[in-house]
């Protein structure tokens, strides 16, 4: 059995089995080891709750993207039908009901196309409600590509379920990289990387960054304007902005000197091939140190008290009003009630860190402190979070959709000259770095990055006042101010979109 | 709940919790299941087609062969000359049977079975004749599609 300290010395279980005994099968000792393990409990206990949501959430990314990969074809080239006509994009003109489904004004569609006249053939039931996309530019039809049509017709249209599935895969990914942030912030400020548990803190920055090259490379797949132009601007910061290897890194990551069909292979190889498999070894090491290391208790944490409780039903109320507008595509920066939960969400921030932060008043050791058995008490209040989490994702899901066409955005047809779609911007998790960059040159937004990225890693061993049980008021303030400068580059960035 | 007392006192309450809780996974479960199932099974697309030439360029002993979706068929004229079609793939473990104009019969090349031009079988180890697709006619094309026929 690995040890744990956070095992504290229990009454032998009536039960037999928690240690090797005759004729007893070898993994009756998992019974004693759980009956053993311990969680300890104090005001802070809430936040041992979001690793395991993350956990929860990864899996549920990987079961959903496990299904989307029955149907997604990671391919630029032109789509044709099963009998080899090609495909052309065009236009919904209005509302109409056609096979099983139905098309609003506006979407982009597949249908084929007459190769002699340049125009798409019209199915009887369509006349008149849809015309020919051309690009605006040589006034050519566009071609998507296989991509596309595997998303937009086969998992949105055909396949039953499938924008359910496809919800279900973007909307746990928004809701991991929340709770990844949240979990990362906590244990900074409960200090729980100090000594022993170093490693823990960097595997786990191992996984932040893991996590967010999924979200990069996933984004590129439906091969629309959006994701084209998204994976432009993003690999084309370190490009020119690092001499040197700056220019190599792109081209690496791209497969070429632009964005082309061999970035799609390469993103959709790291996102389904490389990244899972990094992941699943740095979940496992995580875990493994978890388990040898035990949770920490933070330095001088008190037994109970709930004022925190109120400020979290606060955040959440507030994070609610901005994520909703957001999911539902109706969000506008300038809204009252989002301007409201913009200073409200910092203030609850603020409120809750500086409880963290509270000066100690109990033995630094904790042993005061009680502990929560993980069998069952730990675990069961961990899958109701789950239950939460999931009942949250699916009821996004259902009620509205993703739908993945932001306005603006179009199939890609490398053979055709390509328009940025209008208000081009990333998802929230990557809003600060697009802020970053437009607020300040390239070449020092890139070194703020590193510098960012390499300062987190550096955490357990800039903090060496941890490792003695004191709580040095450099780290606390150094953690605010990156939080709150992360926070704040994002609302700016939102801000700036809406006044253009 | 608290470390002092883990087990006796709240016992009850405990099992009461327990079986809320596997329940509402057991809930939970089932339509994920279903959900995933539905997803998994391909969409139905429409049956295939194709155009296998006018009448008259098939002739009176045709023995036409072309692609129907994913399907390998071949077009023949029985004795009263209406025109049939037959998928190629051999009922036994799925090899494409090649036609034999020499005899009039199929023969499969993976274990040896043989069929008569009907698509009958003659000798083992088949034993479901070859299927039949449907054949139209519309003004003199004949159009056969994947769909079984009706005879
Ligand atoms: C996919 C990403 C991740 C998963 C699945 C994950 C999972 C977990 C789990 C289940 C725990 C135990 C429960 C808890 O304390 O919440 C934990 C603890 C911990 N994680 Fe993570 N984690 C991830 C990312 C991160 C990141 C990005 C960091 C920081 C850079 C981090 C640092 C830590 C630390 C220091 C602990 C110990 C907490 C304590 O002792 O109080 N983890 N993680
Ligand atoms: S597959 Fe034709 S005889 Fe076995």
């Amino acid at each position: 059995m690995i040890p744990s300290p956070s095992n504290r010395p229990q009454p032998e279980p009536e039960n037999p089995g928690s240690g090797p005994r005759e004729g007893h099968h070898p993994l009756m000792e998992l019974r004693g080891w759980l009956a053993r393990k311990h969680v300890p409990e104090h005001r802070h206990s809430l936040w041992y709750y979001f690793g395991g949501l993350t956990l929860f959430l990864l899996a549920l990314m990987v079961a959903s993207g496990l299904l989307l990969t029955l149907y997604y074809e990671p391919s630029a080239a032109p789509a044709v039908t099963s009998d080899g006509t090609p495909l052309a994009a065009a236009r919904v003109l209005k509302g109409l009901d056609w096979g099983e489904h139905h098309y609003v004004a506006g979407d982009v569609i597949a249908l084929p196309l007459n190769a002699r006249t340049g125009e798409i053939i019209v199915p009887a039931g369509m006349k008149g409600a849809v015309e020919t996309v051309k690009d605006g530019i040589t006034g050519g039809v566009i071609r998507p590509s296989a991509a596309w049509v595997s998303v937009e017709g086969t998992i949105m249209r055909d396949v039953e379920f499938g924008p359910l599935v496809r919800s279900v895969h973007v909307y746990s990914a928004n809701l991991l990289i929340a709770t990844l942030l949240i979990h990362m912030f906590s244990a900074f400020f409960l200090r729980a990387y100090r000594r022993p548990r170093g490693l823990m803190w960097v595997t786990g920055f191992i996984l932040l960054g893991l996590i967010l090259g999924f979200a990069f490379t996933g984004y590129l797949l439906p091969w629309n304007t959006l994701a084209y132009f998204a994976t432009r601007i993003g690999v084309s910061l370190p490009e020119s902005s690092m001499p040197g290897i700056g220019p190599a890194a792109a081209n690496a990551l791209r497969g070429g000197t632009d964005v082309g069909d061999a970035t799609l292979t390469r993103m959709y190889s790291a996102h389904v091939v490389a990244l899972p498999m990094a992941a699943i070894l740095f979940v496992i090491l995580h875990l493994l140190f978890l388990q040898i290391f035990g949770l920490s208790i933070p330095i001088g944490a008190r037994r109970r008290g709930g004022r925190g409780l109120a400020a979290s039903l606060g955040g959440i109320a507030a994070a609610v009003l901005i994520a909703w507008p957001i999911a539902m595509g109706t969000f506008d920066p300038l809204a009252p009630p989002v301007l409201a939960a913009f200073v409200v969400l910092p203030v609850v921030i603020a409120y809750l860190l500086s409880g963290m932060a509270a000066p100690a008043v109990e033995s630094p050791d904790g042993t005061s402190l009680g502990s929560i058995p993980f069998y069952s008490n730990f675990i069961y209040r961990d899958l109701l979070c789950w239950l939460v989490a999931f009942g949250i994702i699916v009821t996004l899901a259902i009620a509205v959709p993703w739908r993945g066409q932001n306005p603006g955005s179009m199939p890609v047809d490398l053979t055709r000259p390509l328009a940025t779609p209008p208000g081009i911007h990333p998802e929230w998790y990557f809003m600060f770095a697009f802020q970053l960059l437009r607020a300040v040159p390239g070449t020092l937004a890139v070194i703020c990055l590193i510098l960012l990225g390499a300062g987190i890693l550096a955490v357990p061993l800039l903090d060496r006042r941890a490792a003695r049980g004191e709580r040095s008021t450099a780290m606390t303030v150094l953690g605010i101010a990156v939080a709150v400068g992360l926070a704040g580059l994002t609302v700016w960035g939102y801000l700036s979109l809406a006044t253009g | 709940m608290t470390a002092e007392n883990p087990d006796t006192p709240d016992a009850p309450r405990r099992n009461a919790i327990t079986i809320l809780l596997w329940s509402a996974l057991a809930t939970i479960a089932a339509p994920v299941v279903y959900v995933a199932g539905r997803f998994i099974r391909p969409p139905a697309g429409g049956p295939a087609t194709a155009v296998a030439g006018t009448e008259a360029e098939l002739g009176a002993t045709p023995a036409h062969i072309l692609k129907v979706g994913s399907a390998d068929a071949i077009v023949m004229r029985d004795p009263k000359g209406a025109l049939y079609a037959l998928n190629l793939r051999c009922t036994h473990a799925g090899c494409n049977v090649h036609w034999n104009p020499a005899n009039g019969g199929f023969a499969c090349p993976c274990h040896g079975g043989r069929f008569d031009r009907n698509g009958q079988v003659v000798k083992g180890p088949p034993r479901m004749p070859l299927r039949r697709m449907t054949v139209t006619l519309d003004n003199g094309v004949v159009i056969v599609s994947d769909k079984p026929s009706a005879e």
